[in-house]
This record gives C-alpha cells, structure tokens and sequence, in this order.
C-alpha cells in the first residue's frame, strides 16, 4: 500500500492553468490520506523566482504556497544546486522551504512510494 | 531426459512467474510482471510523448505486464478528443488499444472543461473520469509512469 507521495516540480508551469491542475493533483492525493510532499528542482525553482520580471510566477508561486498551507501540505523542498545555478534568492515565504542538496537526494527518494513528476 | 517445469507464484504486489528449465544443467529464468499506472500529460503530436507513451504500452503488454490504467491529464486529454486519421502525420491510435486490447483509458474531465472540451464527445474507449482514479491506480500499481 502506497503511503506517501512525491510532486516533482522540474520545470516552471507553463501557464496558471497547469499549476492549477497540478494543485488539484496535489490535493486529491491529500485528501487520500496519503502524506504528500513537493520538491522543486531543476527549471521548478523559477516558481520562486521573485525578480520584478518574474512577477507572474511570484504570484503564482504564493498562491501555490497558501494552497499548500491550507491544506497542511509542508515544507516544500527545494534542491539548493537549482537555487544556485539560477541564482535565485528566496522571497519572504521562504520560511517555509526546506532545502536540500543534490548528494541527499538520492537516498531522501527513496522514502517515497510514489514519485510523480509534473 | 529433458525436463520443463513451470511454476507461477504470486507475490506481494506483482506476479511473479519462475520458470525452470532442465537440460543438462539448470537454468532458472524469473520474470516479474509488473502493474502500471500511465499519466500522458502532452497532446497529441506534441514532441511525441504521446506517441512514446502509446508506444511503451503496446511493448509492456506484449512482455506480459499490465496496464491498470492509462490516465490523460493536462493537455494529454486531448488525446481523448483527436482522432489519428483527421492529421497527415502519424498519431497514436488509442481507440484500438482500448477497444482491442482492453487498457482501460480515462480522460480528466475537469481538465478537458477548462480546454473547451466539454460539448464534445470523446473517441471510442475512453472514458470520462476524475483525478480520484488516477490515486487509485497510483495506489494499486507496482510502477507509475509519468509522459510529458
């Protein structure tokens, strides 16, 4: 019986309608009891990306934050290489994130049932 | 003398079939058949994922393992609306695999609303459904698989 689940955030949604649908997965999964985790990595971490000409990810990304939080979902895990490389700063949710290194991420895996990559 | 023996054992969350052969000397072959849960999230003819994803089926089935369940979410459920022969280049037909071969498809319906779909009616084999039978094959399935 699978009893937790991995989201795999690698690539920033294309459009709202993606990242909605992509909490919609998130949720449901949730609402099956099943202890539901989200990693962002790769391209995934522009999703916090609060640079002015990255406004409309901002704000996607704290709604995707609240969404999370109101359905207990957290922290969400970023992988810090991915920060890194882009350059990233985090914003003022960044409380809430949890990061994680590219050496942990093999074996911190393989605690999952189910790894789904959207 | 040759001998074939055979033995199907069922384990735990997948069938596993041994096979032992006498001749000469032993060789044991052991092939574990796994349960799928497929998501194709990318419209037809888009960087042919769906077509790889129709593709890796087809050869799953044929190596005897099983497809629980083909689930079209983001643009994927465009699938469900896209018949092959309406374009020149060469589409999946998951119409056959379902009527044919008997893989459940399910297009999200949500999903399909949000692109307009809602007033057509999907091709033959697939079937209308929401993101709880997605859990439910990710649930039952030994490996799942995401396309696109």
């Amino acid at each position: 019986m699978t009893s937790s689940c991995l989201f795999l955030i690698n690539k920033l949604p294309e459009s709202e309608l993606i990242l909605t649908e992509t909490l919609d997965a998130l949720l449901t999964f949730s609402a099956f009891d099943l202890e539901v985790s989200v990693l962002l990595l790769d391209d995934g971490v522009n999703l916090i990306n609060a640079t002015p000409c990255h406004t409309a990810c901002e704000s996607m990304f704290s709604r995707f934050m609240e969404t999370l939080d109101f359905y207990g979902i957290e922290p969400v895990w970023v992988e810090s290489e991915s920060l890194a490389s882009r350059e990233i700063l985090l914003n003022p949710v960044s409380h809430r994130l949890r990061l994680l290194t590219r050496q942990e991420l093999p074996a911190w895996l393989r605690q999952y049932s189910v790894v789904l990559g959207q | 003398m040759i001998g074939f023996c055979y033995s199907r054992r069922v384990s735990v969350g997948a069938k596993q079939v041994i096979l032992t052969q006498s001749v000469g000397k032993f060789i044991h072959f052991s092939i574990k058949f796994m349960k799928y849960a497929i998501q194709v999230n990318m419209a037809p003819g888009e960087n042919g994922v769906s077509k790889t994803a129709w593709l890796f089926i087809k050869a799953a089935r044929n190596a005897g393992h099983e497809v629980l369940r083909v689930f079209f979410y983001h643009a994927g459920v465009e699938n469900a609306f896209v018949s092959p022969t309406e374009f020149g280049y060469d589409l999946p037909d998951w119409s056959s695999l379902a009527l044919t071969d008997g893989v459940e498809l399910v297009y999200c319906t949500t999903a399909a609303e949000r692109r307009g779909k809602w007033s057509e009616a999907a091709l033959g084999g697939f079937k209308a459904g929401g993101l709880g039978l997605w859990v439910d094959a990710c649930l039952r399935a030994d490996r799942v698989i995401v396309f696109g």
